[in-house]
């Protein structure tokens, strides 16, 4: 999986290409990490997003929370969207 | 064997007729003079009988009949033997006497006889002198003449003196001295001389003349018509045998007919060697042009073979081709690919011959091109179009259907660029998105669609040489034979053979026009599958199970539900189990896929575990796979047998 993070102003935004499965997530981890703390909102672009297992929304949860709520999702696929529904995350989380 | 034929010569022939003329016409012209000459003597001879009887009776009384005939050495009896031969001689007779007869008739008594040839006058003037008797009796033409009548036909005499024609006539002998007959012999004989004498006067020149213009024309036919038929009967013989007009034309010799022959025999040669020349050069392009055609044939044969099989135990697919020309314009393809999907394309170039199979030879390759890189039917067509619309000077184009088909889970996925609805072997068509023929306007928008073959049903993709298959009565095949004849048929090949024998006994011999391009693909009832896989139990070894679900060809929605439950279930092994080694193996039935997953960790039941409530922040903390294999899977179970964790779970295709 490749995380790329743009920073414009203070808004970061992390793109992600690829898996993001039990084996993947902890990339995501890191790089929320990195995340410097005069970011006010972090959108995560799942734009080349093919797949999210339960250890990548565990990752999503984390940032939900680092970020008080100031975190949005952009560009789900399909595939993606029904694992969000499965865990029932599409009320609770800002995606689009 | 034909008997050799004796050559005859027209100068040959000319001479013998002439011969021949000349000879009868000398018989001819002997015969009518000798028959002439008898008929002239005979008329003479009696003139001349008529004047010698006249002469003598006149000359009698001129001295006293004693005077006359007392002894032959009398002076008057010499003087009247002199007058005599005067008139045998003016008469022209041989020999002229006068005779008594007795009473009986038996006996003639010679006053005197006289010849015109000086020799026979002194034989006669002994043998049949003055009182020499001859002792035979009268014939019936000296007493005819006795009697007073004058004879008209002479008596025929043979003789010592010769053979004679003798004419009588009575004679009153003066004094009283009863009647004498005067006799004019003319020698038969002749007559012929006569006719010798006048053919050699009169026929000889002719024939000496006729002779030699039957020469001259010999040798001017010889010269002006034979020797110049000759010539040019030698130059044909030589053409003939060469095939090549001689180097120096014929001179024609004279301006007639012969010329003209000459000139059209020139003429001819001249022609004939040209046409020659020309048919030989035709006939070297035309076997040039055959290689070539053969050459290109094969070719398209290696490109589109007329027969292909290809079998797996998913699908059973067979292909024809038949060409209306040693090349055509359909093309198909049936490419078995390595993850086992199948590739099919059935497709008609516009136009026919030898520019459709080029452009036929470019399309395939880059229509099997583009659907092999893209695995999109749809887009494949579409990237297709625009290369092939980008550089189509001649306006061809192609109407193609390509599809890919799974025999995994039975889907074939077509695009259809204005090509003909597929037809399902229960007899139905499908109906796609009709699309657009491929090479003409930028952007096809060829679209994809979707039909599942469930095992034994079969689809069959053909081209207008089907459909269009006409037959001496102008109708139809059309598409209700078509669905009637693939009605019932269970494998490809029935299907594809049972069409083209249908085609062929319909249209019966009818030369076709239309290239018939058949490919039918029978979807297989297949047997469970095993895919499997050992792992180390480490979150990295997922990738080699992903590996493993890739194999299956699943759409992606099903795919992405099997891959998240693996996930989940390997993830807790790896994490949790503590387990030294674990297995995945999967096995794929005709209606589910089965995935088992085994590890030698801590017995663990996750089926056993209640899915807590819990709010959402805390997810944070995990507790989510087990309820997202729960959810993913339409079964699941779970035992520990021989020391392992077993869990199996199930989704329905």
């Amino acid at each position: 999986m490749n995380i790329t993070s743009t920073i414009d102003g203070t808004t970061t935004t992390l793109a992600l290409e690829g898996w993001l499965d039990t084996s993947t997530a902890p990339q995501l981890g890191d790089a929320l990490g990195q995340v410097d703390s005069g970011c006010t909102k972090l959108v995560l672009d799942f734009c080349g997003l093919e797949y999210i297992s339960s250890a990548g929304l565990r990752q999503v949860v984390s940032a939900h929370k680092k970020m008080r709520g100031a975190l949005a999702i952009i560009n789900v696929s399909a595939e993606v969207m029904q694992v969000f529904k499965m865990a029932g995350f599409d009320k609770r989380l800002d995606i689009s | 064997m034909k008997r050799r034929q004796k050559r005859q010569s027209i100068l040959a022939r000319f001479t013998i007729i002439t011969v021949i003329a000349l000879t009868l016409g000398f018989a001819v012209s002997y015969t009518l003079l000798h028959y002439y000459n008898v008929w002239s003597i005979r008329n003479d001879g009696n003139l001349y009988a008529n004047y010698a009887k006249g002469m003598v009776e006149s000359k009698l009384v001129d001295v006293p009949y004693d005077e006359y005939f007392s002894s032959s050495t009398s002076v008057a009896y010499q003087q009247l033997r002199i007058e005599m031969r005067d008139i045998c001689d003016q008469c022209g007779a041989d020999n002229l006497y006068l005779y008594t007869v007795n009473a009986d008739r038996t006996e003639r008594t010679f006053l005197f006889t006289v010849a015109t040839d000086i020799e026979s006058d002194s034989q006669v003037s002994e043998e049949r002198g003055l009182g020499s008797i001859s002792t035979a009796p009268l014939s019936e033409y000296e007493k005819q003449a006795l009697q007073g009548d004058e004879p008209q036909e002479p008596e025929p005499v043979k003789n010592q003196f010769g053979n004679d024609l003798c004419f009588y006539r009575r004679i009153v002998l003066p004094e009283n001295n009863g009647y004498a007959i005067l006799g004019l012999d003319y020698d038969y004989n002749f007559a012929d001389t006569l006719v010798s004498e006048d053919t050699l006067a009169f026929a000889v020149p002719i024939v000496v003349a006729v002779f030699g213009i039957a020469i001259m024309e010999l040798v001017l036919l010889s010269r002006y018509i034979i020797k110049p038929i000759r010539n040019v009967s030698a130059s044909m013989r030589s053409f003939a045998q060469e095939g090549k007009a001689p180097e120096e034309p014929l001179v024609a010799p004279h301006n007639d007919e012969i010329g003209e022959i000459v000139t059209s025999f020139n003429q001819m040669t001249t022609d004939i060697e040209h046409y020659v020349a020309h048919i030989e050069e035709m006939t070297e392009e035309r076997v040039a042009a055959t290689t070539e055609l053969q050459v290109a044939q094969r070719i398209q044969q290696s490109l589109v073979p007329s027969v292909s099989h290809e079998e797996t135990d998913g699908y059973d697919a067979f292909a024809f081709a038949r060409t209306a020309r040693a090349v055509g314009g359909d093309f198909y393809a049936l490419t078995p690919l390595d993850d086992g999907q199948l590739l099919v394309i059935v497709a008609d170039v516009s136009g026919k011959g030898v520019s459709a199979a080029l452009y036929m030879s470019m399309c395939l390759t880059l229509i099997r091109r583009k659907l092999q890189d893209t695995m999109d039917p749809a887009l494949a067509l579409n990237e297709a179009n625009d290369i092939m619309e980008s550089n189509n000077t001649e306006n061809m184009f192609v109407t193609v259907i390509a599809g890919i088909f799974n025999q995994d889970t039975g889907v074939l996925t077509y695009a259809n660029a204005g090509h003909l609805p597929p037809l399902l072997t229960d007899g139905t068509f499908l109906d796609p998105d009709p699309g657009i023929a491929l090479g003409l306007f930028e952007g096809a928008g060829i679209v994809n669609e979707t039909t599942t073959l469930n095992p034994g049903q079969g689809i069959l993709l053909y081209t207008d040489g089907a459909v269009e298959a006409n037959n001496e009565a102008k109708q139809f095949f059309g598409e209700e034979r078509l669905a009637t004849a693939v009605s019932g048929c269970t494998t490809a090949e029935e299907t594809v053979r049972t069409v083209v024998d249908a085609v062929d006994s319909f249209v019966a011999g009818k030369e076709q026009f239309d290239d018939l391009t058949l490919l039918a693909l029978v979807a297989k009832k297949r047997e469970a599958r095993h895919l499997s896989v050992e792992v180390k139990p480490e979150l990295a070894s997922f990738a080699s199970i992903r590996a493993l679900l890739d194999q299956l060809h699943l759409d992606k929605p099903l795919q992405s539900r099997i891959t998240l439950a693996c996930d989940e279930a390997f993830a807790n092994v790896a994490n949790y189990a503590g387990a030294s080694r674990a297995s995945v193996e999967i096995t794929r039935t005709s209606d589910r896929i089965a995935v088992c997953m085994r590890d030698d960790g801590t017995p663990f039941d996750p089926l056993s575990k209640q899915p807590e409530e819990r709010e959402f922040e805390d997810f944070e903390f995990g507790g989510m796979g087990i309820a997202f294999i729960k959810k993913s899977c339409d079964d699941i179970s779970y035992e520990y047998a021989d020391g392992q964790n077993v869990l199996t779970m199930c989704f329905n295709l």
